[in-house]
């Protein structure tokens, strides 16, 4: 049964924001800040230690001979350009003067209310004899990378190495027989905790015999023993990030009104930046989630997703001696 | 002593946290902040908040007293008050002591670490009394963490950081006397796409992202006027016009009567998307 979303015709062809100079305290900042393709302004990369104030000019334009042929009159019409922060609860709009399908305007943000990252985009609404305004189109939003390369390293110190277990998870050894809710999988070796709190957890089973072993850091006796250990290494790697991003990305949701794309917060968007990074380096990770959330809504290609997300962790897992020693000795405290 | 703002990335393994402030266990945890920012204004005013509420029941209604109280000693950008380190200083290091009071023992390690801005005890006082502030006034601030249903569920709410909006919407809460019940619904209005473009049309902002009152910031704050009369930054102030124009956008298109028909999924009626689980 098909379903009336928009009780009013929309608007049939694209409307497009264009950003076309980016300055920096008043100084034109490298045309190479504006990443067309992918939409995004890469300020984060003009390593500028300091800086106070950017200007953004934007055009934006639409097909206005199509509401035209319509009889909505461009003074039936109204631009709204919209700029938001998600990690400085900021929210700025502004309306655009309309002249022939196309606008202009230039958009101010200092630099102390935003951090991480930014979202530029536009909605054309007609307004109608109720002087409500409805939503003819949305444009595509464009990305601004805010912040500066060198302050997250401070402010993130667990990610000592790229893909390291033991900066995501909390390793921890238990005989599932005897933990309570670890029991209907006591012959398991391994268990995922998706649900705690801070940091997705790894249960090893310690009533597993010789596992404990196997896993330890002892010299192995023979070849085979180190073949077997480094399997079981990136076996339980490999499971470990996959339940985490798989966990993740149940948790990204696309808003079926705005189209906003939600993402979760705490240790499952680091998973999800860390992942999704490897699996589609060329674009930002935000693009990366809102089509995995597509194809696994549409069920076009998601299985496929998945397929590659398994590449994707398998390049980043790091089976080094100095993992393997971390893990064990995390483990070893709990 | 002066006491200072630092930040706090990531806890010892074997950290265990107690109500002494400014343990020396956790002392090589802390990193320095961006800027010198002093806390002792706010240290006075929260021992006056444990002082003035005590146990019991005033816990919650210490909410509303202490949440512009918070926000006006602790002069941060937003920038700033992004950085999640700087929550977890406050909440282990420099007042859990607070945390354990107003949360309890047991849920002090989750809530002092996690980044959830509804749930983390400093964060959400500070960003719901920015969210709902108007320029220097923290009147509404107060009003809105008179009911914490409100500030909880505003707080992820992306209109509500449209200020004249958030303020508007209290008037609205106010005015149709929509109960605890009723706010979750009216929040899944203000969520849909239709609603917030008519509100932002209604209440542009541009200044937002622009404005910032930086004398109010460098000003070292008093404990005692912070306690008396709590002043705000200039910057983020909408007149009365501007609410006004919010409110009667509301008026427009929020459908009251689907709201007054909301049940909660538990009541065995009707159930709409529900929003945030309330925090007491």
């Amino acid at each position: 049964m098909s379903q009336m979303i928009f009780p009013f015709e929309r608007l049939f062809g694209d409307l497009v924001v264009n950003i076309t100079a980016v300055r920096i305290d008043g100084q034109a900042a490298p045309d190479d800040v504006i990443d067309r393709e992918s939409r995004t302004l890469l300020i984060q990369a003009l390593k500028r230690e300091t800086w106070a104030v950017a200007d953004i000019d934007v055009e934006v334009e639409f097909p206005i001979q199509e509401l035209l042929n319509r009889g909505v009159p461009e003074s039936g019409l109204s631009l709204l350009l919209q700029f938001e922060c998600d990690a400085t609860d900021l929210r700025a709009t502004e309306r655009l003067a309309l002249r022939e399908g196309k606008a202009q305007g230039t958009l101010s943000f200092s630099r102390d209310l935003v951090a991480e990252r930014a979202r530029v985009a536009c909605v054309l609404c007609a307004t109608g004899t109720d002087r409500i305004p409805r939503i003819l189109k949305e444009s595509r939003p464009w990305n601004s990378r805010i912040q500066e390369a060198s302050e997250p390293t401070r402010e993130r110190p667990r990610r000592r190495s790229r893909g390291s277990l033991t900066d995501f998870f909390d390793v921890r050894w238990r005989d599932f027989l005897v933990e309570d809710g670890l029991k209907p999988i006591a012959k398991e070796l391994y268990f995922v905790d998706v649900d705690s709190p801070d940091r997705p957890r790894l249960y090893l089973n310690e009533g597993i015999d010789k596992y404990r072993t196997l896993l330890s850091e002892k010299r192995a006796t023979s070849l085979e023993e180190q073949a077997l250990r480094d399997l079981e290494y990136r076996r339980l790697a490999l499971g470990a990030w996959f339940a985490a991003v798989i966990h993740a990305l149940n948790s990204v949701q696309v808003e079926e009104d705005s189209g906003d794309l939600l993402l979760p917060e705490d240790w499952r968007r680091d998973v999800l930046k860390l992942m999704l990074e490897q699996l589609r380096p060329q674009q930002p990770m935000e693009v990366t989630a809102r089509e995995i959330a597509r194809a696994r809504s549409d069920g076009d290609g998601y299985g496929t997703t998945l397929g590659e997300l398994q590449v994707a962790i398998n390049q980043i897992v790091d089976t080094t001696a100095v993992m393997r020693r971390s893990l064990m000795t995390m483990g070893q405290e709990n | 002593m002066t006491i200072s703002l630092g930040k706090i990335s990531a806890l010892p393994e074997d950290a265990f946290l107690s109500v002494e402030r400014f343990p020396e266990r956790l002392r090589d945890a802390v990193l320095p902040f961006d800027r010198e920012v002093h806390l002792d204004a706010l240290s006075s005013v929260i021992d006056e908040c444990i002082a003035r509420f005590g146990t019991g029941k005033t816990l919650t209604q210490s909410d509303s007293w202490l949440a512009p109280r918070l926000h006006a000693s602790l002069r941060l950008t937003k920038r700033e008050a992004a950085s999640a380190a700087v929550w977890t200083f406050l909440a282990t290091f420099a007042f859990p002591d607070y945390v354990v009071w107003r949360w309890g023992k047991d849920r002090q390690l989750a809530l002092s670490t996690t980044r959830d801005v509804k749930k983390h005890p400093f964060k959400r006082l500070w960003w719901g009394a920015e969210m709902f502030r108007n320029g220097p006034s923290y009147d509404s601030v107060e009003q809105a963490f008179s009911r914490s249903d409100v500030a909880n569920t505003s707080l992820s709410t992306r209109v509500m950081n449209n200020r004249a909006v958030a303020l508007g919407v209290l008037r609205f809460i106010e005015k149709h006397a929509l109960g605890s019940r009723l706010v979750n619904p009216l929040s899944t209005q203000l969520r849909t796409a239709a609603v917030t473009v008519v509100l932002d049309n209604a209440c542009p902002n541009y200044a937002e992202s622009i404005e910032l009152d930086r004398a109010w910031l460098r000003t070292e704050p008093l404990a005692q006027d912070i306690i008396d009369d709590p002043t705000g930054p200039e910057h983020g102030a909408v007149s009365e016009d501007e609410i006004e124009m919010a409110q009667q956008a509301l008026e427009q298109v929020i459908d009251l009567e689907r709201i007054r028909s909301y049940r909660k999924p538990h009541d065995g009626t009707t159930s709409q998307p529900n929003g945030e689980a309330e925090q007491h």
